[in-house]
């Protein structure tokens, strides 16, 4: 009877969950799902641009989000709350009176880039590439330093 | 004929978008294009929809169109300062940056932040919209600890969360302008890359975007007012982190001590450090200093 209690209880809270739930979708090219709303938590999924989440509630912290039947929390600012299409053929499998709608690779984009390169050939995207490709620390790194140096 | 399907696509988006937005309007150029077989019905609905949002969702640039701004400013800024690329340097400077980053209200960027000392003998730090912060080998150069790079990223880091960058732009017409964007990339995706898009205008604003911040990180500064709230901030940011907090106003000194002697980069683009001083207060610091941390920064910067 106890267990029965239990797994009522906790139908409810899901279904409960659930009814709080809205979609959001990763603005971000990669992040990570964390245990805790701290960047610096244990990171327990990594997501992707465009992936869709399900955002149960939210925090000064962060978003508690499911997402592949995973909990966990993402910064608010990963998410957004328009859908982000990554294909625009998409567009033709949605309904007429869909209206948040963010298109991946809009405005600025790679091809933007690249057509601007032709006209500032002084520009040095190639030092650009070097730095972005240099400047890349790992999370563990990260902890082990702060942890080396004394910081919170 | 797909030239003329995606000449009649921005015809009808362009006058949507240009406050024709009428629903018995955008039936009939539904029907009219799915008449042409090359698209159906509620492809051109949806289409549409995605195109009326553009005239709410393009009062601010997504996280990925500041990416690629900030890239191209980078690219500018970099032709004039190259990036000092020592591997342990770097990594010691970037894990710092990500140490006040990860504090920060915004600790992930389309494409993460990157961190860079870039050659200059000016005491200088400026950075780019969507994660890019360069600091000069000069003011790398006169810090005394970790914790005032610390604060130097953490300075440009506000900068970067507060979009000031992008604000440096925001009164030209780029917001409008860039509605055109969503109805490329729905001619792309549709069309599998076989309608020829005009990325002429866009690629104008483009360079327009990059020319004015450029000019605005290398020549005439933020506002003051932008300027002080970011040594506010990064103040914050370095209580969060654990770095001694009082590092934004010992910076500041030593820029203050150089003022009779030195010129360029940030004596062009800042308020005096004096009056930033002033502004900022010394305020107390609940850290203190660290013999580790005095080690890695004896090792890797002096």
């Amino acid at each position: 009877m106890r267990n029965v209690v239990i797994a009522a209880t906790l139908s409810i809270g899901a279904i409960l969950g659930d009814a709080q739930a809205e979609p959001v979708w990763v603005q971000v090219r990669e992040s990570v799902v964390r245990s805790a709303p701290k960047y610096y938590a244990a990171g327990v999924l990594p997501v992707r641009y465009g992936e869709k989440v399900e955002r149960l509630s939210e925090s000064a912290g962060g978003a508690y989000v499911k997402v592949r039947n995973i909990q966990g929390y993402l910064p608010l600012s990963a998410v957004s709350l328009d859908r982000i299409v990554l294909q625009a053929r998409e567009l033709g499998q949605m309904s007429a009176d869909t209206s948040d709608v963010i298109l991946a690779g809009k405005g600025f984009n790679k091809e933007v880039e690249k057509a601007y390169k032709s006209t500032d050939p002084e520009a040095r995207f190639d030092l650009v590439d070097k730095v972005e490709q240099a400047s890349k620390v790992s999370s563990t790194e990260v902890a082990q330093f702060r942890k080396a140096g004394d910081l919170p | 004929m797909r030239r003329a399907v995606a000449k009649i696509l921005t015809i009808l988006t362009s006058t949507l978008l240009g406050g024709c937005a009428n629903p018995q309007f955008a039936d009939l150029g539904a029907s009219v294009l799915s008449a042409t077989g090359y698209v159906d019905e509620s492809q051109v609905k949806g289409f549409l929809a995605a195109g009326s949002k553009a005239i709410k969702s393009q009062e601010e640039l997504t996280p990925e169109q500041e990416y690629y701004l900030g890239r191209a400013v980078s690219a500018r800024v970099l032709a004039k300062y190259p990036p000092v690329l020592k591997p342990a340097l770097t990594r010691y400077v970037n894990t710092i940056g990500r140490v006040v980053s990860g504090v920060s209200d915004l600790p992930e960027t389309f494409g993460g932040y990157h961190f860079a000392v870039i050659e200059s003998d000016e005491m200088n730090a400026l950075s780019a919209p969507g994660g890019f912060v360069f600091i000069s080998r000069g003011l790398l150069r006169r810090l005394k600890d970790e914790d005032s790079v610390a604060a130097v990223l953490a300075h440009e880091v506000a900068h970067i969360v507060h979009r000031d960058g992008v604000s440096a732009i925001a009164n030209s017409n780029l917001f409008g302008a860039l509605t055109d964007a969503p109805l490329q990339a729905a001619a792309i995706g549709m069309n599998n890359s076989s309608i020829p898009v005009d990325l002429a205008p866009l690629t104008e604003l483009f360079s327009t975007s990059v020319t004015d911040l450029t000019e605005r990180l290398l020549v005439t500064g933020y506002d003051r007012s932008q300027e002080y709230k970011a040594d506010e901030y990064a103040v914050e940011l370095l209580r969060r982190a654990g770095y001694r907090s009082d590092s934004v106003a010992r910076v500041l000194e030593i820029v203050q001590s150089s003022a009779a002697t030195e010129h360029g980069g940030w004596f062009d683009t800042h308020p005096a450090a004096k009056k930033r001083i002033e502004e900022l207060g010394h305020g107390d610091s609940i850290s203190t200093d660290c013999p580790e941390r005095a080690a890695r920064f004896a090792a890797f910067v002096r």
